[in-house]
């Protein structure tokens, strides 16, 4: 298990990389905004067209671990009254949790430049 | 598939995922458990609407695989955080190993009878299921106490 020193300002982002796939998909559904569980899957099915699906259990597994890292919480704030639903809890990204995510797509880019550079992919246009 | 009939079959579903959900750890159970069963519902909502009861079927199936997945990760996870007793772990091992020896032994016995004489068999696995059922009775008490102990 990864140990946290000193408050969430100090620590290094590249100190909790990588991510699992499923905490990177999560961050990145939170980066535009709260969420709850269901709407976090939904949101991920979406963006993956249909490619990625986290299970109920891999959601609140990954949750559990990133509440615990600090690069999520539980939001206080509640939505318009009307897009409310009060059982559900929503969770929104932190500054720690939005920096390892920057950490992590930085982490995933530098990949992918290796894998271009040996020709394992075609190189994007208009770079 | 009418309304009701559709309702009737997810919240039979909701309730046997709640059931299952008692693989889990029970921290994790206590705090992510109700949560997952409501998005477990919703989306058996979604996989009736989009797939019917074949579409239901295939979210049931992964949704099983990644709860054993989810109990098996959650425990180690657990595990290493020393949030499981180790009275706990030694019973369960102890469970078993008793119930696997037992099983075993029921085999021998019944079908391949390398004892000397039958009765003797009979004698040893009812020992052993007398201690496997005292073993779990033991840890289903301790379990009972500490989730108790926790509310």
């Amino acid at each position: 298990m990864r140990k946290r020193k000193g408050p969430a300002k100090e620590i290094d982002p590249e100190a909790l990389l990588p991510l699992t796939p499923a905490m990177f998909e999560i961050l990145v559904a939170l980066a535009d905004g709260e969420r709850h569980g269901y709407a976090i899957m939904q949101e991920v099915e979406l963006r993956t067209e249909g490619k990625t699906r986290i299970g109920p259990g891999t959601l609140y597994r990954s949750i559990q671990r990133l509440m615990e890292d600090g690069l999520i919480t539980e939001s206080d704030e509640r939505p318009a009254l009307e897009m409310d639903d009060e059982r559900r809890r929503y969770y929104r990204i932190t500054d720690l949790g939005y920096r390892v995510a920057v950490a992590e797509a930085r982490r995933l880019s530098e990949l992918v430049s290796m894998a271009q550079a040996k020709k394992l992919l075609p190189k994007t246009r208009g770079r | 598939m009418d309304h009701s009939a559709s309702e009737k079959i997810v919240a039979t579903s909701h309730r046997l995922y709640h059931l299952l959900l008692v693989i889990c750890p029970s921290e994790f159970r206590r705090q992510y458990g109700r949560d997952m069963g409501q998005v477990f519902r919703d989306r058996c909502h979604q996989a009736l609407r989009q797939g019917g009861p074949i579409g239901l079927v295939e979210w049931w199936i992964s949704a099983l695989i990644d709860l054993a997945r989810t109990a098996v990760s959650t425990h180690i996870y657990a595990f290493e955080r020393g949030d499981l007793e180790m009275k706990r772990i030694l019973l369960i091992t102890a469970q078993g190993i008793f119930g696997g020896g037992g099983l075993l032994l029921l085999f021998y016995t019944m079908v391949k009878r390398p004892m000397p004489y039958w009765n003797a068999g009979i004698l040893m696995c009812g020992v052993i299921a007398s201690l496997s059922a005292a073993l779990g009775l033991h840890w289903a008490v301790a379990f009972r106490a500490n989730e108790r102990a926790r509310k």
